[in-house]
């Protein structure tokens, strides 16, 4: 990274810091207000839905839409219209894979390694190749932290589990970076419909789910005519016979992506959705416009097909059109809005979303065709929004937690690296899911004894220095007493998280601090202080949204 | 939300130490036996549908060569790649599993063909729920059946506090764990290692001790628990911090102990590691009845390869692991079940990419304890068209809710009672033990 911008992180993230805390101090004294909405006080209903639509609630965050108004912050959220910061900007324009065509990224970073390349040619191949995909994590990490434009950044988050694809997988590792912001930034704010169509077409989709392989096969006419030709006979035979469908994106397009498992569909739909989709595939490295979607009508399956109970007319003029009229009819399908709705107000409000939000939130989706604005405004203004029973319910999945950490802190993050693999220890690296499920959004996904000590051993690295490319700013410990180390905890406290402490945490750090100290009259601030950061980073109060 | 784990907390209070019951003394006395003479289950999950086919190989019957042209394992030397592995006039294991031959030969290994979930669910995670929840088609069942197993048995398992019953050998539970008996899901060496760690947050997540209750008390206590979401989520980010910090520190100090006897060759891989510390937790005689293990990477759609390739290589890394394994605990293998399951078979035939899609009946090992070895078990009904599920994939003729039933009751001596799993009587599987 480049000196200028480190220095334009450090003085901006501490300008930040400071600005925040001294209004939110003030306002702790203030009594509640507007106590309308089910027993949340005016902070707390702030609070909950920055939980929401943020990723992490900071006590500088809560200052300004108290100065704005939710409504007013979210709508302006909704067009994402905020300019991020020059130092991310500067970070961002530094990779230069970010805006690049799938085909650009093969073209730029991916090399022939010859047969006879020495060990250092093929090591050299190797880093270049990996540069890509280490740039869509970076970038969405430093997007996630300090971007401003929070709201598209959650959205992004659930759409990016919602269609996931993983870079484990061949060459979707090149094909991910157009994919992250073609399909899930670009319409992370706009269309549902756009998106899914965005991602049926998208190379990484067509690969990651096989679509891209899936054919009819052979008829018996055309093994004869390969017969008659007489050239090369076995392996033609061979090659021709073993086209045939491939039903794997066919079912997670139903499954995953639209209806939820086993709504609405059967197995008989999936194989004629897969049909309806063969010759969906991507164009050659050598061709005219590489690695791009293909229709290949020689691979198309003719004929009538039936799905969901709706004839899909052989198109014998475009059969490109009998896909796009799948995706279409599951647009427009109830079970679509049901289940995206679900699981959006899943992600947004509740584990266990009531059924009657769902169902009001569902008539937004399918009234709009997903336009995801109205439906993020409908879930805000819904009357089971603000409820004391969804206020601080959801625990934080590992990415909220890391990067809620480092919201919280102020850090200044000038590698990726370490923080992808922190995640990668608490089983949620980015862009790399096991599969096509994408990662649970629930508590108890998570919640495993075991499972929170890699959430402690973050927070204890992050605080103390360990990770690499991961400071916290000297702000943060700005103006602790440094010979009264039984006041640092409150301090810090005060700086870090929106909610209060509970008694319970309070003490335990309490009896921490003092340990320490007894053990070391003069312990330091640079010494202890990270170890309470830790301990309230880490503690159940900091584990909930 | 985790209904379960909130309903135990009603009724346990809080922690580990409560789950408990009263420390009788006679606990103490005969803890160390007890624990010498814990039976184990070892539970594998092949997550992905792993191919049943190309694993037990049904090589007499020529419909399996018509099928799968490009992905077969031939029936003898000769053919394309090595051949299968013969385990009778029938079946043959795949070519990689070389190092389970001589534990079937010595009655030691039972593959179960056509066993698997009567669900008709093609879908990977459905089908893996369904299965580790023990409750085909439910969505309302929440905790796993191993983790019913545990809870039903903690009165009976005591209070030693040394014990560590089970353990997952990944950071997150597999849905067969998940429950509300808290079972420790392994972290990685730099968790484990980190000393400052679990002093730092013993203090965050204990209970308040002697200090708790002089001014917490009152103000939020008695207010009806589903009115305070705040409070109840508290409540379950607690526990699990104190099962953290609990389950942690027994398992540290037991990978600390010092280990009598040599130890067989494992893998350097996951899987060959975390198979090894089970040795290492079982041999230290803590009490382990239940272990779990995912191996992932077993959806086979594309090259899924036939003696050689991707599945081979898969195969491979169990099977050595597994022999290993069992070299490990000696005399202990007597004690200790291995039971290798996954969510689905493949069909059976073989797809336009050299691979297959997900199919419907799948099959199972049990390997060690007293499993009547030898033998491959389930009734097979061949590969005629009209012989198979939905005229594609093998039929399930063996649910593998008996096999959990039978593998209960017969290894770790739990009749499963009325309700274990849901709407449905188990029958024990003729023959298995």
């Amino acid at each position: 990274m480049k000196l200028t911008s480190r220095l334009a992180l450090a003085c901006l993230s501490g300008a930040m810091l400071l600005a925040a805390w001294a209004p939110v101090q003030a306002q702790e004294a203030r009594p509640d207000q507007g106590n309308a909405s089910k027993g949340l006080s005016e902070d707390q209903r702030i609070i909950h839905f920055l939980n929401r639509f943020t990723l992490g609630a900071t006590p500088r965050l809560l200052a300004e839409v108290k100065a704005k108004g939710m409504k007013a912050w979210l709508q302006e959220q909704l067009k994402a219209a905020a300019s991020e910061p020059q130092f991310l900007r500067d970070r961002l324009g530094e990779m230069g894979s970010l805006e690049l065509s799938a085909a650009q990224i093969v073209d730029n970073y991916v090399e022939q390694v010859g047969r006879d390349a020495t060990p250092r040619e093929r090591r050299e191949a190797q880093i270049l190749e990996n540069i890509p995909q280490k740039e869509l994590i970076d970038s969405i990490v430093l997007r996630a932290i300090y971007s401003p434009n929070q709201v598209r950044e959650v959205s992004a988050d659930f759409f990016r589990n919602h269609f996931a694809v993983s870079v484990e997988k061949g060459p979707v590792k090149w094909l991910a970076v157009e994919y992250e912001r073609s399909v899930v930034r670009h319409h992370a704010l706009g269309s549902f419909a756009q998106m899914l169509k965005a991602s049926a077409h998208h190379p990484a989709m067509l690969f990651y789910l096989d679509n891209c392989l899936s054919s009819r096969p052979a008829t018996p006419e055309e093994l004869e005519a390969i017969k008659r030709r007489g050239k090369n006979v076995p392996e033609r035979i061979e090659q021709a016979q073993q086209r045939g469908l491939n039903e794997n994106y066919a079912r997670e397009l139903l499954e995953l992506h639209t209806l939820g498992v086993d709504n609405y569909y059967t197995q008989d739909d999936v194989i004629e959705v897969a049909k309806c989709l063969t010759g969906w595939t991507i164009t050659p490295r050598n061709s005219a416009k590489p690695l791009t979607f293909w229709f290949r009508r020689d691979a198309h399956c003719s004929g009538d097909k039936v799905v969901l109970g709706t004839t899909i007319k052989a198109d014998a003029q475009n059969p490109v059109n009998e896909g796009e009229a799948v995706l279409e009819l599951l647009i427009g399908h109830e079970g679509t809005a049901r289940f995206l709705a679900w699981k959006l107000c899943r992600w947004l409000v509740n584990d266990e979303p009531g059924e009657a939000m769902v169902k009001r939130i569902a008539d937004v989706f399918q009234k709009t065709r997903g336009d995801l604005a109205a439906v993020y405004l409908a879930i805000f203004e819904d009357p089971d929004f603000f409820t004391q029973a969804n206020y601080l319910s959801k625990y934080k999945r590992p990415f909220e937690f890391v990067v809620s950490a480092l919201r919280a802190t102020g850090a200044e993050v000038t590698e990726v690296d370490a923080i992808q693999r922190a995640l990668a220890g608490m089983a949620e690296p980015l862009y790399r899911c096991d599969n096509p499920t994408g990662f649970y959004d629930h508590a108890e996904a998570w919640q495993d004894p075991g499972a929170m000590a890699l959430r402690w051993k973050a927070a204890l690295d992050f605080a103390k220095g360990n990770v690499r490319g991961v400071r916290l700013p000297a702000s943060l410990y700005a103006d602790l007493p440094e010979d009264k180390p039984m006041e640092w905890k409150a301090l810090l406290a005060a700086r870090l998280l929106c909610v209060p402490l509970s008694d319970n945490t309070s003490r335990a750090i309490d009896d921490f601090v003092a340990r320490a100290v007894q053990a070391n009259s003069r312990v330091k601030v640079k010494d202890l202080a990270p170890e309470i950061v830790a301990g309230l980073l880490g503690s159940p109060e900091f584990q909930k949204q | 939300m985790n209904f379960s784990r909130r309903s135990f907390l009603k009724v346990a209070g809080a922690g580990v130490g409560a789950l408990a019951l009263p420390a009788f003394a006679w606990r103490g006395l005969f803890a160390q036996e007890a624990a010498a003479a814990t039976r184990s289950l070892v539970v594998i999950y092949l997550r992905g549908g792993a191919d049943a086919l190309n694993i037990v190989v049904p090589f007499a019957d020529s419909r399996y060569y018509e099928l799968r042209p490009s992905i077969a394992i031939a029936p003898e030397a000769g053919g394309e790649g090595a051949p299968v592995i013969r385990l009778d006039k029938q079946f043959g294991l795949h070519p990689s599993l070389g190092a389970l031959k001589p534990h079937f030969d010595a009655a030691r290994l039972a593959p179960i063909v056509c066993t698997g979930s009567p669900h008709t669910t093609r879908s990977h995670f459905d089908a893996q729920d369904f299965m580790e929840y023990g409750a085909p088609g439910s969505r309302t069942v929440r905790d796993g059946w191993l983790n019913r197993y545990l809870n039903a048995t903690n009165k009976a398992a005591g209070t030693d506090a040394t014990r560590l019953r089970a353990v997952a050998m990944q950071s997150l539970l597999p849905r067969s764990l998940r429950g509300e008996y808290p079972v420790l899901a392994v972290p990685d060496d730099k968790v484990l290692n980190d000393g400052k760690l679990i002093d730092l947050f013993d203090d965050v997540y204990k209970d308040g001790g002697k200090q708790e209750g002089e001014k917490n008390s009152g103000e939020k206590k008695d207010a009806p628990k589903d009115m305070m979401g705040e409070r109840r989520e508290e409540d379950s980010v607690k526990q699990t911090g104190k099962d953290t910090v609990e389950t942690l520190k027994r398992y540290k100090e037991i990978l600390k102990r010092p280990m009598e006897g040599k130890r067989a060759t494992f893998g350097v891989d996951k899987f060959g590691r975390a198979m090894r510390d089970i040795a290492t937790c079982i041999r230290a005689n803590v009490g382990l009845e239940v272990a779990s293990v995912d191996v992932g990477g077993w959806d086979d759609h594309v090259n899924e390869g036939g003696a050689e390739g991707a599945l081979a290589q898969r195969l491979k890394t169990l099977g050595d692991n597994l022999a290993a394994f069992l070299e490990d605990l000696g005399p202990r293998a007597e004690s200790t079940l291995v039971y290798v399951m996954t969510e689905f078979g493949r069909t059976c035939k073989e797809n336009g990419n050299e691979g297959t899609d997900h199919g419907h009946g799948g099959c199972a090992f049990l390997l060690g304890g007293k499993v009547k070895g030898g033998k491959v078990h389930g009734q097979w009904s061949g590969l005629a068209e009209k012989d198979l599920y939905q005229k594609r994939d093998l039929p399930v003729t063996t649910d593998y809710r008996d096999v959990f039933a039978t593998v209960l009751a017969q290894h770790m001596k739990f009749e499963v009672p009325k309700g274990f799993f849901p709407d449905y009587s188990p029958k024990a599987v003729a023959g298995l033990f």
